[in-house]
């Protein structure tokens, strides 16, 4: 009951000063907001990086051929094309942890369909790789084991790509032609989005690895069964270490590397790139809310400014509670709930006006924006600690004033 | 009967740069319950160092205060600030109203910082203010309200938490000749009915509706 008169009295002398009140708490607003928006602004970065994640598919590991060395120098991974549909095969039967092993060739190509064309990534591979990828159909179907045996010439097309050669109209059914050959869409893909570095996973067509390089992909190349990468998925992700060393093992004895010969191919784990990426996100992120929360103590001195001014101000009313029986404590109790309201009326305003920029950015930069709540009661919880902080001193000086001397100068 | 105040040696110093001053000199003196006193002066004689003492605003550099039995000065600064609650009540030459609160919060202030809060407060504030008189003007805030009205507020606020010793300094100071009676007529009704008044002033048309005059010159009594 003493505490909601004390909260109304602080209400009361918060209002008296509006101007000077809003003025006071501009820098808590401030800081809030910016912990607010700069918090939804990574969070939402992160969220798609998750996104992104999610959408490689689980426990996957990424077997590339190694780099050339020519005369000591190494070249780019994958100028040597030291890996075969074989190793894929080899490694699915070997390695017991390996749940499915596709063999990947794949070539930026164009493609046309009527009088549109399109240059996408032509990807040759075996029905494993939706599997690996956990890539769902939108419409049709999958190509199967026998069609790819069978070198069938059928397309699994992207999102992107049935956007842009059919625009609109379905593709099921049509063909795409890829320089002399013509491949007839039997499915459509569900939209996947950027992988984590940014490329468009929906810009693809997908035809059986046979056919790919049979007709389209690599025809150039001495051994046919060359492959440009294989994609590994483990049974968790606990055996995925394990699973690196046995798939090692395998390639190295298919490759007959021996003893300190450096391997001929190099195996990725891709979801610790994207945690990487993760983690170093979630720092910058930390990095930039801290800075943020240091607006909000500059706030606070702001506060403690107008407190210690208001005390001074005041002293004629400090001299009179205290002629008519307040405590030091009381006076005390008083100009600290003061501030500690000013500061969470701050935090409130800071609030809106974080909440309100958060819903603008995505409109109008078109970033994502993840709003967290519980970052916003955290705000506002801090603001009110702030609050706290930074009245102690005012109203410790309130408190001790001299109640003779305060009615003399009045 | 023993006296309500008993003022022993009361000696007060104050520091100005290297020069101290001496606001007392050796002041003793006894109210008795029920007296209505008058404290005169010339500025700077000390008559409001005096009632500062006596109200337990200030502290004394030497001497011995009683209240009834109670020796003031030995006490924590809470207990000080339960005497100023509950047994004193002031009155001052400006009226002291807080200017944001109504003549009825103003009034409730002492009541706010009683350490048994009462179950209605506001009854008790509002017939403190119908007994000097402001039954009607209770939500007006001061500046509202005229010179006198104002210093009836501040005695209602005096009196709410009934008191033993009122005190007051120069409560007529910034009033006509009029409304400065009608507050002296107040004073002397509210010491009939028991209270002990205790009042500052350097008008001596004031000081003769009091039953004593102390005069005090530099410090010291020379006339009681």
């Amino acid at each position: 009951m003493r505490t909601f008169s004390y909260i109304y009295l602080a209400f009361r002398s918060v209002r008296a000063h509006i101007l000077r009140s809003i003025l006071a708490v501009t820098g808590i607003v401030i800081g809030v907001a910016a912990v607010l928006i700069v918090v939804a602004v990574a969070e939402g970065a992160r969220a798609e990086i998750s996104r992104q994640i999610n959408s490689l598919g689980s426990n996957l590991l990424l077997v590339q051929p190694g780099a050339q060395v020519a005369q000591g120098v190494r070249q780019q991974a994958g100028t040597i094309l030291s890996l075969t549909a074989g190793d894929a095969i080899a490694v699915a039967r070997g390695v017991p942890e390996v749940v499915v092993a596709a063999p990947f060739v794949g070539e930026q190509k164009t493609t046309i369909s009527g009088d549109l064309n399109w240059s996408t990534l032509v990807a040759g591979v075996t029905p494993g790789f939706f599997e690996a990828r956990e890539w769902r159909l939108a419409e049709g179907q999958l190509f199967n084991d026998d069609q790819v045996a069978l070198a069938a010439k059928i397309a699994v097309i992207g999102r992107t790509v049935a956007r842009e050669l059919f625009r609109g109209s379905d593709p099921l059914g049509r063909f795409v032609r890829i320089e002399r050959s013509s491949y007839l869409v039997i499915g459509t893909l569900a939209e996947k989005g950027q992988d984590f570095t940014g490329r468009d996973q929906d810009d693809v067509m997908f035809i059986p690895l046979s056919s790919a390089r049979i007709f389209t992909i690599g025809r150039s190349q001495a051994n046919l069964d060359v492959v440009h990468s294989i994609l590994v998925k483990t049974e968790s992700a606990q055996s995925m270490p394990a699973a690196e060393t046995a798939i090692a093992r395998v390639l190295r004895q298919r490759h007959k590397i021996v003893g300190r010969k450096a391997d001929d191919f190099r195996i990725q784990n891709l979801i610790q790139v994207a945690q990487t990426r993760d983690r170093a996100y979630r720092q910058f992120t930390l990095l930039v809310s801290t800075l943020a929360g240091i607006s909000l103590l500059v706030g606070g001195i702001g506060v403690m400014n107008i407190m210690l001014v208001s005390v001074t101000e005041r002293i004629n009313e400090i001299g009179i509670r205290l002629a008519f029986g307040a405590r030091p404590q009381d006076i005390r109790r008083q100009f600290l709930l003061e501030a500690v309201l000013l500061c969470t009326i701050g935090g409130l305003l800071g609030l809106i006006v974080g909440y309100a920029c958060a819903r603008v950015v995505p409109w109008a930069l078109g970033w994502p924006i993840e709003f967290n709540e519980a970052m916003a009661l955290i705000a506002v919880a801090c603001s009110s600690l702030v609050g706290t902080v930074f009245g102690l001193l005012p109203a410790e000086r309130a408190a001790r004033l001299d109640p003779a001397v305060v009615l003399r100068s009045a | 009967m023993r006296s309500l105040v008993t003022l022993d040696h009361i000696h007060k110093q104050h520091r100005l740069g290297d020069q101290i001053v001496h606001a007392l000199l050796d002041v003793s003196l006894k109210i008795d319950r029920g007296e209505f006193v008058a404290i005169m002066g010339p500025s700077g004689s000390g008559k409001s160092t005096l009632l500062s003492i006596l109200g337990c605003l200030d502290h004394p550099s030497r001497g011995r205060y009683l209240l009834d039995d109670e020796d003031v000065f030995v006490q924590s600064k809470v207990r000080l600030s339960e005497l100023r609650n509950r047994r004193i009540g002031f009155i001052f030459q400006n009226f002291n109203l807080l200017p944001r609160l109504t003549a009825l919060e103003n009034v409730g202030l002492p009541l706010f910082y009683r350490r048994e809060p009462l179950r209605n407060p506001t009854a008790r504030a509002r017939a403190a203010l119908e007994q000097v008189g402001l039954g009607g003007r209770m939500h007006h805030v001061p500046a509202q309200l005229s010179g006198g009205e104002q210093q009836r507020v501040a005695v209602a606020r005096a009196i709410v938490n009934g008191p033993d010793l009122l005190l007051a300094d120069e409560p007529t100071g910034a009033l006509d000749t009029s409304t400065r009676d009608a507050i002296l007529a107040l004073l002397g009704e509210l010491q009939c009915a028991g209270l002990t008044v205790v009042l500052v002033t350097h008008d001596s048309e004031v000081a003769a509706c009091a039953w004593r005059t102390i005069r005090l010159r530099d410090g010291a009594i020379v006339g009681n």
